[in-house]
């Protein structure tokens, strides 16, 4: 009858020395080589550390209905209109002051919770004898993330537009997309840019100044911005018909960018430091096999034997 | 050793032989098995293995087709290799059989070759090609054209720094790194040649007519002319125009068929429309069938003393002195009075008239009635218009309206103009916010403000679900206080105080209980030791509270509650002030409790687990859309499993 190998199992050898011999010197300088050489592996090829990673969320976000707005008249100089829900800035237009007609619906399109865009349409009457060669619009929105770190901004989104030819209306869809200078952090409460765009209890006029607006809201490391790539400018309007900008902003998933935690860090570093030992390892392993087999350090091999058999062995 | 004996040999460079490299490439294999005594047993095994190499690169790098072509020969290694002592001469008599155009190899082009020694016999410089494209100047030398008999030059190399592409043989070499190949005793040509990154690459001269010519023509007639262009082609200019016959009804969207008897001409319904971004009227918009619309564009005139009279879309006439016909097969018989309807007017309405310095009886507005039965079409047309004077000045422009109502014959007419629902049941987001006074149901509105900013007599519309502000200027009159708040009130809220508001976009003003009374709050006056002082209303805010009930799937929205919040503001010697600045805002408040979510689903805002089994998840809901990509998760999870079970014994 043949016969066939079912079952095999390694036989253990130990091998002796004082701990001040050559071998254990080996021993030393071997661990010493196996597990820090990797890690300078590691970290001299750079991204050790994971500094930066990124997540997907839909912030919510939520229209706060203010509206600060100012149309440019032509063709005559230093015409202009203007109207806010500011009740401070509306004092300081006098004679320019003309209320326009708002209306504006936040519409949850998936009904998750979370609004996803913002129909925006204003109706600004007009005299036959006035002619809107620009706008400038300020529209102002809470923006929240929740995923990682909780995040809360007032946020605003500006749209200037203007054309060579008097308009009737302005169109304009687009999205309400974050910009980051600096990562967020990866937890807890993120309140700095939670004040509001536009001072709205002052009474001052430079604080509803556009450049003022603008340069303190571009002070900030994380902003929104409208980005529409194709503003439409519609011209003829008829002599009493109203000029009417009728806006559509999105409120896009965004990928943000984020610090990661230290377990982050600390998780990614050890799958690198792992990845390069396991080659330290057996490299090292076959180098201490051959020194001590071929007893190229000195030391006293010795059979382990199982517990059980030793001591047995002792008895008899 | 015959294998290597067919390698020295190699066949002659003109072997027309129109086999596939995986001819030559069986034959390499060929080698590797048969050659004989392997004094060193490494040396051989490791050959063995670099072929292997080869053939498990071959199909993805290599071939320039899939290796089983139904059409290609591909012989077996056993009938053509050269192991068999004919397979070669065989395949050269195959060869010699096969139209070869242009046969024999030459050398690949201009590029810098390195050759080996097997290669170096199959290098030949041919005379001229029968075909030399760069030869465009009869009778004149072209330069670099290596083919030009012009020429008259033996080594057309020596003189031109270069080839002119097609003006040397070409040939298609296929190419596999040449460490992979120990030796070569392939009957084929075969080169090593240096690419440009310096890698040595050895490579076989493809012989094969079908891999090297284009695919014969195919015949083109009349017949299938029309198949061999929907089959290969692609975009283009031409457009389509369809030529049908008359439909025997209209559908919805169908144009509108109109005849003018004048001049018979049949021509479409017409409702201009703005388009482009001017917003001038697009004369010829037609009126879909069954779309009741209102469109409004803009005109402007350069000279209104001529156009005034002249302009046929000023000219109410204009908009009926045709007739509809019913049905579009009219069109076939129009003199057959039975398919046509005369447009009737509703008002009379004048031609406009140029008296002085303005143009009076301008068509502002048309409306047109269509009452429609089915399939036996349009019963009846009536318009009725709306009509302005325009100043003569430069630069003056018009804004027309056109409405377009389709209506079921015989429909009672006041039934279906006045009781508009938003909603049947729940409101629709946009459709107006029904009030009730009295009996009498409408619309609560806002005011607006004219050009200057006074207010006007036009209002909005409170469209339901969606936010709104407002303002205008009031200029005050001299009258008593107590006149002047009625005044500014009706300005608020309208000239008809509204008292309820529908709960659902269907209410029936005739059922009570379908109504909800409108919490109001009007201003507490003050008792102010003042006799010039008169508190009036300068705000209204319309709070409106609403929520989806019913099925999640099929949500219903309704009113749960509004409110009319007046702000008011007391002022001095009333008598004096000349404006006041009015303010009305709407506000739509949803209230939706959203049920739990089912269980098994996380919810948003649980932040820990919310996508712990993502991997997983996304594979299977991936094999749930196509079942194609299901067995691989499920063969990891097999894997993993056997994995623990081995695991376990171990």
């Amino acid at each position: 009858m043949a016969l066939y190998e079912l079952f095999s199992h390694p036989v253990e050898r130990g091998y002796r020395a004082g701990l001040c011999s050559k071998a254990a010197l080996f021993l030393l300088l071997a661990a010493a080589l196996t597990y820090i050489p990797p890690l300078l592996v590691a970290f001299r090829s750079h991204g050790l550390w994971l500094k930066r990673s990124s997540y997907e969320e839909q912030p919510t976000v939520r229209f706060q209905h203010q509206v600060l707005f100012v149309a440019l008249l032509g063709p005559e100089r230093g015409g202009f209109l203007a109207w806010s829900t500011f009740p401070a800035f509306n004092r300081l237009q006098g004679g320019h002051l003309r209320v326009p007609l708002v209306s504006t619906r936040e519409e949850d399109r998936n009904q998750d919770g979370k609004m996803d865009m913002l129909h925006f349409k204003l109706e600004l009457p007009l005299q036959s004898t006035e002619h809107v060669l620009g706008v400038q619009l300020i529209l102002t929105f809470s923006y929240q993330l929740h995923r990682m770190s909780t995040f809360v901004m007032q946020s605003m989104a500006f749209l200037q537009s203007s054309f060579a030819v008097p308009g009737s209306q302005l169109y304009v869809n687009g999205e309400l997309r974050l910009q980051q200078k600096q990562p967020l952090s990866s937890g807890g409460l993120d309140v700095r840019y939670n004040v509001s765009v536009i001072n709205g209890t002052s009474p001052f006029a430079y604080d509803y100044d556009l450049t003022h607006i603008v340069a303190a809201y571009q002070e900030r490391n994380v902003t929104t911005i409208l980005l529409d790539p194709h503003p439409i400018w519609l011209v003829g309007r008829a002599a009493e018909a109203p000029f009417v900008i009728n806006a559509v902003i999105r409120y896009p998933v965004e990928v943000i960018s984020y610090l990661p935690g230290f377990w982050e860090m600390i998780k990614f570093a050890w799958i690198q430091y792992v990845s390069i030992l396991l080659i330290f390892l057996w490299v090292f392993e076959r180098i201490k096999r051959f020194v001590f087999q071929n007893q190229v350090v000195t030391t006293i091999p010795v059979a382990v034997m199982p517990q059980g058999e030793t001591y047995k062995e002792h008895l008899s | 050793m015959h294998a290597d004996d067919v390698t020295r040999d190699a066949p002659p460079p003109l072997h027309p032989l129109a086999e596939r490299l995986a001819t030559a490439a069986a034959h390499f294999k060929l080698v590797g098995v048969s050659t004989a005594p392997c004094a060193v047993r490494p040396m051989c095994t490791s050959q063995l293995e670099l072929l292997q190499v080869f053939f498990l690169m071959l199909p993805g790098g290599v071939w320039p087709q899939p290796a089983s072509s139904p059409s290609a020969p591909v012989p077996t290694p056993s009938d053509a290799g050269p192991g068999s002592p004919g397979g070669t001469l065989q395949s050269s008599s195959e060869g010699s059989e096969t139209p070869w155009p242009v046969p024999g190899i030459s050398t690949l082009g201009p590029t810098a070759v390195t050759l080996s020694a097997p290669g170096n016999g199959t290098v030949h410089l041919l005379p001229a090609l029968p075909v030399c494209v760069c030869d465009l100047t009869p009778g004149t030398c072209d330069i670099n054209c290596c083919c030009d008999k012009d020429c008259y030059l033996l080594h057309p190399r020596t003189v031109f720094s270069f080839c002119l592409p097609g003006s040397v043989r070409s040939s298609s070499w296929m190419c596999v790194d040449n460490s992979l190949i120990f030796r070569s005793n392939s009957p084929f040509p075969s080169r090593v040649f240096m690419d440009s990154s310096g890698i040595k690459q050895f490579c076989v001269l493809a012989n094969n007519s079908k891999l090297n010519y284009f695919q014969k023509l195919q015949k083109v007639n009349a017949t299938h002319f029309e198949a061999l262009a929907t089959e290969f082609g692609g975009g283009s200019f031409t457009s389509t125009i369809q030529t049908q016959s008359p439909p025997p009804h209209y559908r919805a969207g169908d144009p509108i068929l109109t005849y003018f008897p004048e001049w018979s001409v049949i021509s479409l319904l017409r409702q201009p429309a703005g388009v482009g971004a001017g917003g001038f009227c697009a004369e010829s918009n037609p009126a879909g069938f069954l779309e009741s619309k209102s469109t409004t564009c803009a005109r402007f005139f350069k000279n209104l003393t001529s156009s005034c009279t002249s302009d046929p879309a000023l000219n109410a006439a204009s908009y009926y002195n045709f007739t509809v016909l019913k049905v579009p097969r009219g069109m076939t018989d129009l003199q057959n009075m039975k398919f046509q309807v005369p447009v009737t007017l509703v008002s009379q309405a004048g031609s406009p008239l140029l008296s002085g310095n303005t143009c009076q009886n301008v068509v502002s507005q048309v409306i047109y009635e269509i009452e429609t039965n089915g399939t036996l079409g349009i019963q009846k047309v009536s318009v009725s218009f709306g009509q302005t004077n325009l100043t003569i000045k430069p630069g003056t422009s018009l804004q027309q309206h056109f409405l377009i109502r389709f209506r079921a014959f015989q429909q009672n007419k006041a039934a279906s103009l006045t009781s508009l629902r938003s909603g049947n049941p729940g409101y629709i987001v946009g459709k107006p916010l029904l009030a009730l006074t009295g009996d009498i149901s409408h619309s609560i509105t806002l005011m607006k403000s004219k050009g200057d900013g006074i207010c006007s007599v036009k209002r909005h519309e409170v469209q339901f679900g969606v936010n709104a502000i407002s303002g205008c200027k009031f200029r005050l009159k001299k009258m008593d206080c107590s006149h002047l708040q009625q005044e500014i009130y009706e300005t608020l809220h309208g000239k008809t105080s509204p008292e309820h508001v529908a709960i659902f976009g269907n209410a029936d003003p005739a059922q009570k209980r379908e109504w909800m009374r409108i919490l109001s709050r009007n201003c507490s006056v003050s008792a102010m030791h003042c006799t010039s002082c008169c508190v009036i209303p300068v705000s209204l805010e319309i709070q409106v509270l609403w929520a989806y009930i019913g099925l999640q799937s099929n949500p219903q929205a309704h009113v749960s509650g509004t409110r009319f919040l007046y702000r008011c503001q007391s002022i001095k010697d009333y008598q004096q002030v000349t404006e006041v600045p009015l303010t009305t805002v709407v506000t739509f408040v949803d209230i939706t409790q959203k049920p739990e979510p089912p269980r098994g689903q996380p919810r948003i805002d649980w932040k820990l687990p919310f996508d712990f089994f993502f991997p997983f998840k996304v594979a299977f809901s991936r094999g749930v859309d196509s079942q194609k990509g299901s067995a691989s998760p499920v063969l990891i999870l097999c894997l993993l499993v056997l994995g623990v079970l081995k695991l376990d014994t171990m």
